[in-house]
Order: structure tokens, then sequence, then C-alpha cells
């Protein structure tokens, strides 16, 4: 794939897809080719057109009404393959398409049923929820608060590659995961994922694997403080290969 | 000995032990992080076992104990990770008969 230069100091790509099948494909060649430009950092953003059919389709699915749009817009940080999405009317102004997948840290509440709200769309079938919440005891000792901190940089890019993932493996239309950070009292929700989908097979499997591989990998920790004390929690072993060190009482070097 | 420096980020319980922002470690040119751990290690064997099980990150990507540093890297300490849910904490569970999870 080779781009040219656009007078926004972007570049287009003359990329054409007939089909959703080749409009992904186009897409993932696009996250490869930003993550293989690290060597020309002026790339910031992408244009590529569409043929009409899928640009119509593909903006209705996403209930944006205005059927001028014959472009999308990449806007692609070289250093990772997220990427933000625009598509361009006949006007020429830049709209934000919304996203497919929407992940974050936060330290705000988060708003759980406007979340969930936000993500449902006319072609969904299903819509599986993971609300995690801060509950009042771990192993009959009584918790006052939970402590979340994480190695944000990092966290970020994994729960972005993560909701990626989930899309690609499962195959469903849409991932919401967003975690809290700092202070979390009993019963405020500490991480939401919302998965929509078509079938609800797919969605409970990506919602489970979401929450599972969350827990092992994406760098956040968190300080339980109980009536008496407080400790950080032990974590789950890392996937076989992630840690460095071996584990006590294992034999490897 | 030609030396590098790289930036040593310590995270969960190892912020207690480490302290709890970064600092500058001096390292072999050509060191990896299985030799950064073992430098760290033995600032204080008596906490060593904190390194067991733990993962490492280099500019902010999972890194193996074999990868080599280069100058000015940024290197995390990365602790078995705890967020999401409330998970098990102090001692691990025995499960439910039946297997049920978690």
């Amino acid at each position: 794939m080779t781009g040219r230069p656009n007078d926004l100091g972007g570049m287009v790509l003359d990329a054409v897809a007939d089909d959703y099948e080749e409009f992904n494909m186009v897409v993932s060649q696009i996250a490869e080719w930003t993550k293989n430009s690290a060597s020309n950092p002026a790339i910031d953003q992408i244009e590529l057109a569409l043929m009409n059919s899928i640009a119509d389709r593909d903006i209705q699915a996403y209930e944006y009404s205005e059927s001028s749009c014959r472009y999308l817009a990449v806007e692609a940080d070289p250093a990772s393959i997220r990427t933000r999405w625009f598509y361009i009317t006949e006007q020429g102004k830049r709209r934000l398409l919304e996203p497919t997948v929407l992940t974050a840290l936060t330290r705000e509440p988060i708003d759980a049923e406007g979340l969930v709200a936000a993500a449902k769309r006319g072609e969904d079938g299903a819509v599986v929820v993971f609300d995690g919440v801060v509950r009042n005891h771990t192993r009959g000792r009584q918790t006052l608060y939970l402590d979340y901190e994480a190695y944000e940089e990092m966290a970020g890019k994994q729960m972005a590659e993560l909701a990626a993932d989930a899309r690609k493996m499962f195959g469903v239309r849409h991932v919401t995961m967003v975690h809290r950070l700092g202070r979390l009292e009993v019963g405020e929700t500490s991480v939401l994922i919302v998965v929509a989908s078509a079938h609800r097979a797919q969605a409970f499997e990506a919602c489970r694997w979401l929450i599972d591989t969350l827990k092992q990998t994406v760098p956040i920790w968190k300080k339980e403080t109980f009536v008496d004390g407080a400790v950080w929690a032990a974590g789950e072993p890392f996937p076989a290969g992630m840690a460095v060190a071996p584990p006590e009482g294992s034999d490897e070097p | 000995m030609i030396t590098m420096q790289v930036r040593v980020l310590p995270f969960g319980v190892l912020k207690d032990w480490l302290g709890a922002s970064a600092s500058t470690i001096v390292l072999p040119k050509g060191a990896t992080v299985a030799e950064l751990l073992a430098q760290v290690g033995s600032s204080d064997p008596t906490r060593g076992d904190l390194l067991r099980g733990i993962a490492v990150s280099v500019n902010a990507e999972y890194a193996p104990a074999t990868q080599v540093l280069r100058e000015g890297d940024e290197v995390g300490l990365l602790p078995p990770v705890s967020g999401g849910i409330s998970n098990p904490s102090i001692d691990s569970l025995t499960p439910l008969a039946g297997g049920s999870a978690r």
C-alpha cells in the first residue's frame, strides 16, 4: 500500500473496498502500515476512499444520516495501531465516527448505564455487560475501600489491543472497556465491559475473555484497605512466558 | 567499564520496597532484563522474593528476561496484576467443589 500527501499534511491512500470483508482487510493493512511507518513520523492522517455502496452502508450502520460521505479518514498514531475514524462530508468537513472500540482509564465514577446505552445499535442482537463492583469483604475481612493504580501508558495501550483482539477473535461489533483508577468505595464499578454483537454466543465469549485477560495481563494493581489494615492484592500469576522470574517453588531458571 | 542508565518504575507492592517514583539505575552497557533484576534484588536480599513471578516491561511493552537494555530505557517492574473485579487476596482461595469459576 502506498500513499501520497494531501493538502492537510496527511496521507491519502488509494485503497478501494467493495464489501465489508475487503473493508476490514484494508483497515488491518492500514494498522500494519502505520505501525511500520515509525520511520516516517510525518504520517498522521490517512484518508481511505471507499466505494459508495460500502460507505453508505457503513455510515448507516453507525446511524449517521449524511449520505454525502465518500471518504473515511483514519487518524493514526504511528507509534501504535490505535485509530480514530472520521468521515468527510462533501462540504469537506470532518465528522467523528462512533468508534467500534472504546477503551479508557478514568478517575471519575463509571457511568455504566450511559455506556451500555451508548453501545447499542440497531443491528445488534445482543449486548453483554460485565460490571465489576467493589465488594464489601475479602476472605472475611471487611473492606473499607480500594485504591487502584495503573502503569497508565501501558495499561491504556493493552486495553485498546485487547478490545481490538476481541473484535477480531470473536467477530463482535463493538467493545467498550473502561477501568476506574484511584479510590473506590464499596458498591462502585471498578471495571465495565460492554460487548455488542449480532449474536449472543460471541458476545458472551468475548466478554468473558476480556475480563479474564484483563485480570491477568493489564498492568493495574489494587490496594485493599480493611477495617484492620491495608494490603496490596496478591494478583493472579501472569500467563506462561510473561513472567521473567519463576514463581516460588518453580524449577525453571 | 562502559555503563548506561535506565529508568526503573516499580508498581504495586514493589513501591513499598523500592519507592513510589522512578529511579535511575546504572548498569553495564548491554545488560539484560535479568541482570537488572539481579542488581535490584541484591540491594536487599531479604526482600528479593518480591521479584519472583513479576513481569517486566521495557518502554511499556512486556519484555523477556533475555532482552538487552539500552541507554534511557524505561523499565517497569510489574507484580502480578490485580485489576478488574475484587479477587482473592492475601491467600489463595480453595476452589469450590465442582470447580466453580471465580
